[in-house]
């Protein structure tokens, strides 16, 4: 948890900025469609549990201006694979979350986030299938690039007439 | 934002649903893979620990040498069988875990005792009790297959045919190597196939057979006969025809015939008989093999077959699929015979032989003495013929070849190269006589007379006044007479000295002919025609009124033509009386010749060949084109008369005066040709040439002397051929055969003693 660090510098939240991000226990990259909306791919691991999807984001502005919080909402969907005591399979999950990230720096920043999350999952062995919602804590650490200009960069014609 | 935080963090870790808070998605989804596991356990069955049954009827026999094979009856269990361990002689170990009733136990020796037991075993590992044990020894190295043939069954498969068929035996020592077939209990087998089927054939129709069958191993042991069947063969009217000929092939055999061949078929009910062969719809054939060639086809055409089988029920099986093939090209036509054919000496023991390229002929065969074998087989129009013996007379003939046959042989050609060159001191005009013992008598430009042997040495000479362009004759004793330019005629003995001389006033360029009486010489002088007895005695002299070179032809009846440079020829009697005359415009320098009808033919230097009747009435005139110096002389079959003309032509003129062939030598013709018992035509002319010409007019050969060739041949009994030339050398040309044979005048001055009497 890195709550409350001061930061230094504007997050660089807009258009055509992305991240690289390290979670627990995983690693993710995060695009922003625009200043408020963003999307990621992400993947989780750790022994016999294993996930990977996506997430969606979206900044409201729900704090007054100058504030150095960035509070965020979202949705995720994830591909899961697992192999417990007994069992042995794979399944899938959804669900939402609410999270504020706050910047660092204007490279870094830090973020946290808790959401509910549904699962279903099914034992190749017997077929028994499972399901319930779980509450998610996810946090981690942001590092951001403008890959706007490199965007431009490739969208522009290659040849000169 | 304090608050809210707070505020789900409280929820979450208050949240009923009993995931409580987990950190990563991954934690939740091991929250949840927990209850998972939780409700597996719940559901999964109680372990299972009952063993299965123990084994029963373990049964052990030795199935070979080196095997001993076991059985048992099958273990239950609560939740199943899933594989048994077989133990070996109380081995703590089991030998194998099969997860059958059966296992065979190998690599075990030979007649030795084994003891086993079996325990059955489930999944969880529970394992029965080990079963009663069961022994038993292997087998010897001998024994018996395991299994008798079993489900033989016999189906009639035609009226002379029955198929059986069984069950394959197993045999502990290895395969089943064949199986012994008997029928009707005979005691040999009728058949020993190596498959469990079996065509018996040659069977009687509707009549029962009975069959059984054992098996054998390699070692020869045998089982006992199966169990016997029985059936009936068909009745003919039931029988299957033949199979249809497959395979069917045709391949064109030559430009006539077309081969065809085909698998031969199969016939149930009794014997193939024969096959139908059919091209077009129609059978062309019906050969009992699988094979047949159909002839009497035409070039380059294609035909289609299809071929029926028939057996000898008179049953015919189905037409073949149709098979083609286009006949080759037709061969092409026989050579012509080959023309042209010379030989020339090249070296002491080597003759070669060249001949005009025959169109069509990829080779030549070579016949040497007439042979019935050819010498050689050349592809070129050209042969040396090697090895011979010196000094031999080798006659060739040649017949051109190709693949459709060989042509007729060429008319016999012989070396033509001089057997020897006799030479004198000036040119020869003078034509050679032969004597009757083969001295060869010449007259030489340098006034001598000369005898030379056969060998080709001189024998005598006898030297006149002047020079001698007359031709000697030579009497019934000998006496050889001639005249020179010193207007003398000689009459010497045989041993050359002179017998007697006639001085009389013009130079002699005639030459004597001798009364059939042999008492009176005519010869011309100047421009008169003398008689002069032997003796030596002028009898007459009749004025021609132009020079008399022709020399005097004499009649049966004694009657003497003679032509002058007047343009006549005059018939005059023994007395010097003339009987007629007939003039043709020009001077006459040739000699007449007499035909067998008495017709006397003579050349003009009009150019024209004239005949005229005994009786002086012209019964025709051929006209040569060019003038005439040369004499006639005429074929063996008296049809026929050769001339030669001052431009070049050896013309052949039937005796009715029609022409036949004209022969150019390339140079004036003022020789007089002689003619061969095989009608071969000897002439020379004045380009040097010395020629042999076949009796179709076509070239046999030739040789080139030194000059001009104005001296008429003469060809000796041995067919050695004899002309003078003015490169003042007498030939001898080896020829083929003798002088004239049935002709009425051969040569100039009608036969070799030169009588120039009929």
């Amino acid at each position: 948890m890195m709550l409350g660090v001061r930061a230094s510098a504007e997050p660089m939240i807009h258009e055509g900025a992305a991240n690289l991000d390290l979670n627990y226990p995983g690693a993710g990259a995060r695009y922003f469609l625009s200043g408020k909306t963003a999307v990621e791919g992400r993947m989780q691991y750790e022994k016999n549990a294993l996930s990977a999807g996506a997430r969606y984001y979206w900044y409201p502005p729900l704090l007054p201006a100058g504030s150095r919080f960035n509070p965020y909402l979202g949705g995720e969907a994830d591909y899961v694979s697992f192999k417990g005591a007994t069992t042995d399979g794979s399944g899938w999950s959804g669900g939402a979350f609410a999270g504020i990230e706050y910047p660092v720096s204007r490279s870094f920043s830090v973020q946290a986030d808790l959401g509910g999350q549904y699962f279903s999952v099914k034992d190749k062995g017997s077929g028994l299938t499972q399901g319930g919602l779980e509450f998610v804590l996810n946090f981690g650490v942001n590092y951001y690039v403008d890959v706007k200009p490199l965007l431009a960069a490739l969208n522009s014609p290659r040849w000169e007439p | 934002v304090r608050r809210l935080a707070l505020a789900a963090l409280a929820f979450a870790l208050a949240a009923p649903a009993g995931g409580g808070l987990n950190v990563g998605t991954t934690g939740g989804l091991k929250d949840v893979v927990g209850k998972l596991d939780k409700k597996a356990a719940a559901n999964a069955p109680a372990p299972d620990t009952q063993p299965p049954t123990v084994p029963a009827n373990l049964s052990a026999a030795g199935a070979s040498s080196g095997t001993i094979s076991l059985g048992w009856t099958a273990s239950t269990d609560n939740v199943g069988v899933t594989n048994y361990r077989v133990y070996r002689n109380s081995s703590a170990s089991p030998v194998a875990v099969p997860t059958t009733t059966t296992y065979l136990d190998g690599g075990l020796s030979v007649t030795t005792v084994y003891s086993y037991t079996v325990s059955a075993c489930d999944a969880a590992g529970n394992c029965s009790a080990q079963s009663a044990s069961a022994s038993t020894a292997t087998l010897s190295t001998g024994g018996t297959p395991a299994s008798v043939p079993a489900g033989l069954t016999a189906v009639a498969g035609s009226s002379v045919s029955i198929n059986l068929s069984w069950t394959a035996s197993s045999d502990r020592f290895g395969a089943v190597k064949n199986y012994k077939v008997y029928r009707n209990s005979s005691a040999s087998p009728v058949a020993v196939p190596t498959t469990t089927t079996y065509l018996d054939a040659g069977l009687a129709a509707s009549t029962t057979y009975s069959y059984a069958v054992s098996a054998c191993d390699a070692l020869g042991n045998c089982t006992a006969l199966s169990a016997s069947t029985a059936t009936t063969t068909l009745s003919p009217t039931g029988s299957p025809a033949p199979s249809a000929p497959t395979g069917l092939s045709a391949v064109a055999a030559s430009s006539v015939s077309i081969s065809l061949s085909w698998t031969p078929s199969v016939d149930l009910s009794g014997t193939i008989s024969n096959y139908e062969v059919y091209r077009v719809g129609s059978v062309v054939g019906a050969p009992i093999g699988a094979a047949f060639t159909d002839t009497g086809l035409s070039a380059s055409t294609p035909y289609s077959y299809t071929v029926s089988a028939c057996d000898t029920l008179g049953k015919c099986s189905a037409l073949s699929a149709a098979a083609g093939a286009t006949t080759l090209a037709a061969p092409p036509a026989i050579p012509g015979v080959p023309a042209g054919l010379a030989v020339t000496a090249s070296g002491g023991s080597t003759l070669s032989l060249t001949w005009t390229a025959t169109s069509g002929a990829t080779s030549y065969n070579v016949y040497r003495n007439g042979g019935a074998s050819p010498a050689a087989s050349p592809t070129a129009a050209a042969y040396n013929d090697t090895g011979l013996a010196a000094s031999t007379t080798y006659s060739y003939t040649v017949s051109a070849c190709n693949i459709s046959g060989c042509s007729a042989q060429s008319s016999a050609a012989a070396d033509n190269t001089p057997k020897w060159a006799f030479v004198t001191g000036g040119y020869i005009q003078s034509s050679p006589a032969i004597g009757t013992d083969g001295t060869i008598y010449v007259g030489s430009a340098d006034g001598k007379l000369y005898a030379v042997n056969s060998s080709g040495s001189v024998k005598w000479s006898y030297l006149t006044g002047s020079g001698i362009f007359s031709s000697p004759a030579i009497g019934s004793d000998g006496t050889v007479y001639v005249g020179s330019q010193d207007a003398s005629l000689y009459a010497l003995n045989p041993n050359g000295t002179l017998k007697w001389s006639l001085s009389l006033v013009f130079a002699i360029f005639s030459s004597p002919a001798i009364s059939s009486d042999g008492t009176t010489l005519y010869v011309g002088s100047g421009s008169n025609l003398i008689s002069v007895s032997t003796g030596g005695y002028q009898n007459w002299s009749f004025a021609a009124g132009g020079q008399v070179a022709s020399a005097p032809a004499i009649a049966a009846n004694g009657t003497v033509y003679v032509g002058s440079a007047a343009g006549s020829l005059v018939a005059l009697s023994s007395a010097g009386v003339q009987s007629w005359a007939i003039g043709t415009s020009s001077p006459i320098v040739s000699s007449p010749a007499i035909g067998a009808d008495g017709t006397v033919f003579v050349g003009s230097e009009n150019g024209a060949l004239i005949a005229v009747s005994s009786a002086g009435a012209q019964r025709w005139s051929f006209s040569t084109s060019a003038s005439i110096r040369s004499s006639p002389a005429i074929s063996t079959d008296g049809a026929t008369v050769y001339i030669g003309n001052q431009n070049g032509a050896l013309v052949a003129v039937s005796t009715m005066g029609v022409s036949r062939w004209s022969f150019s030598a390339g140079g004036a013709v003022g020789s007089s040709p002689a003619v061969g018992a095989d009608g071969t035509v000897y002439v020379g002319a004045d380009n040097g040439g010395f020629y042999a010409v076949n009796p179709n007019g076509t070239q046999k050969w030739a040789f080139v002397t030194g000059n001009s060739v104005e001296s008429s041949p003469a060809i000796g009994s041995d067919g050695t051929v004899y002309v003078g030339g003015y490169d003042d050398d007498l030939y001898a040309v080896p020829g083929t055969t003798a002088l004239g044979g049935s002709s009425p005048w051969p040569k100039y001055r009608h036969d070799l003693l030169n009588t120039g009497f009929y």
